[in-house]
């Protein structure tokens, strides 16, 4: 199976494209409603998140408080059945501070629904990435 | 990259981090950037498959032999190869046990490795283990 034909590749370079255009209520016809969310790091937006809706205000406030610049510019998504890697540079400016780092998403779905049942963001450097969001 | 060649790089991946490291040289190219983030001794960009491969040997050291990685999940296409592994070690009375995702990034022809990115689940834990 090729890369474009993976369904969830096809699911997560949605998510992202609706991420990057502000149409977060969307998101939940491909995230499950008990689905958890992982941020390392230890900032305003880091920790474990359960559930969609906590998920969408977490990706609001990102945007909010970057302006709307934050997103995660895709290189590669490599994927099995039910779980996949996102393969990203993060970029974002807040306060005078320039984010732009390579960034990981990994994702596991649910076999029968296909929707995504835990996410977990990887960070190249966490210190940066503290210092950014806490600004 | 195959499912069966998937499974010789798992194999082989889980054995140059148990120290077997003259395995990578294979894998590497010559000129390969392996980047090792964060605020500790160990970190900085490696150049060249001689220096990854000492590097290695030093991680062994460094751990009296300890260090291991397990892989977890393992994708590739011709690009890149995505690695979710579990690593552990031991060294001054600390242990060093948590999640890594490594992305190594192929060069186009003969798949070999130019440049390596290392993301950990808990950075704080991994520069405390490695701090002298």
């Amino acid at each position: 199976m090729s890369a474009s034909d993976n369904p969830l590749v096809k699911l997560l370079q949605l998510g992202h494209t609706r991420f990057g255009t502000a149409h977060l209520e969307r998101l939940r016809e491909g995230i499950a409603d008990d689905v958890v969310w992982y941020t390392p790091g230890d900032h305003p937006l880091s920790g474990k998140i359960v559930g969609i809706d906590g998920v969408l205000e977490w990706l609001r406030q990102s945007a909010e408080v970057t302006n709307g610049t934050f997103r995660a510019d895709i290189h590669r998504i490599l994927a099995e059945d039910t779980w996949a890697a996102v393969i990203s540079t993060y970029r974002g400016e807040r306060k005078g501070i320039v984010l732009e780092m390579p960034g990981v998403q990994t994702f596991r779905t649910d076999p029968v629904t296909n929707k995504v049942v835990e996410a977990r963001i990887w960070v190249y450097d966490d210190v940066f990435v503290n210092k950014f969001w806490s600004a | 990259m195959n499912q069966l060649n998937l499974n010789a790089a798992r194999i082989a991946i889980e054995l140059f981090h148990s120290g077997r490291v003259e395995l990578m040289r294979q894998m590497l190219a010559e000129d390969v950037v392996w980047k090792v983030p964060h605020r500790n001794p160990l970190a900085t960009d490696i150049i060249g498959v001689d220096n990854v491969l000492e590097f290695f040997r030093r991680v062994q050291r460094e751990t009296n032999g300890t260090f291991r990685g397990e892989v977890l999940q393992i994708a590739a296409n011709d690009e890149a190869v995505f690695c979710l592994m579990r690593v552990h070690g031991e060294r001054a009375g600390k242990t060093l046990d948590q999640k890594v995702v490594n992305v190594w990034r192929l060069r186009p022809g003969d798949n070999k490795v130019i440049e390596r990115e290392l993301f950990m689940e808990d950075q704080p834990a991994s520069d405390e283990f490695w701090a002298y």
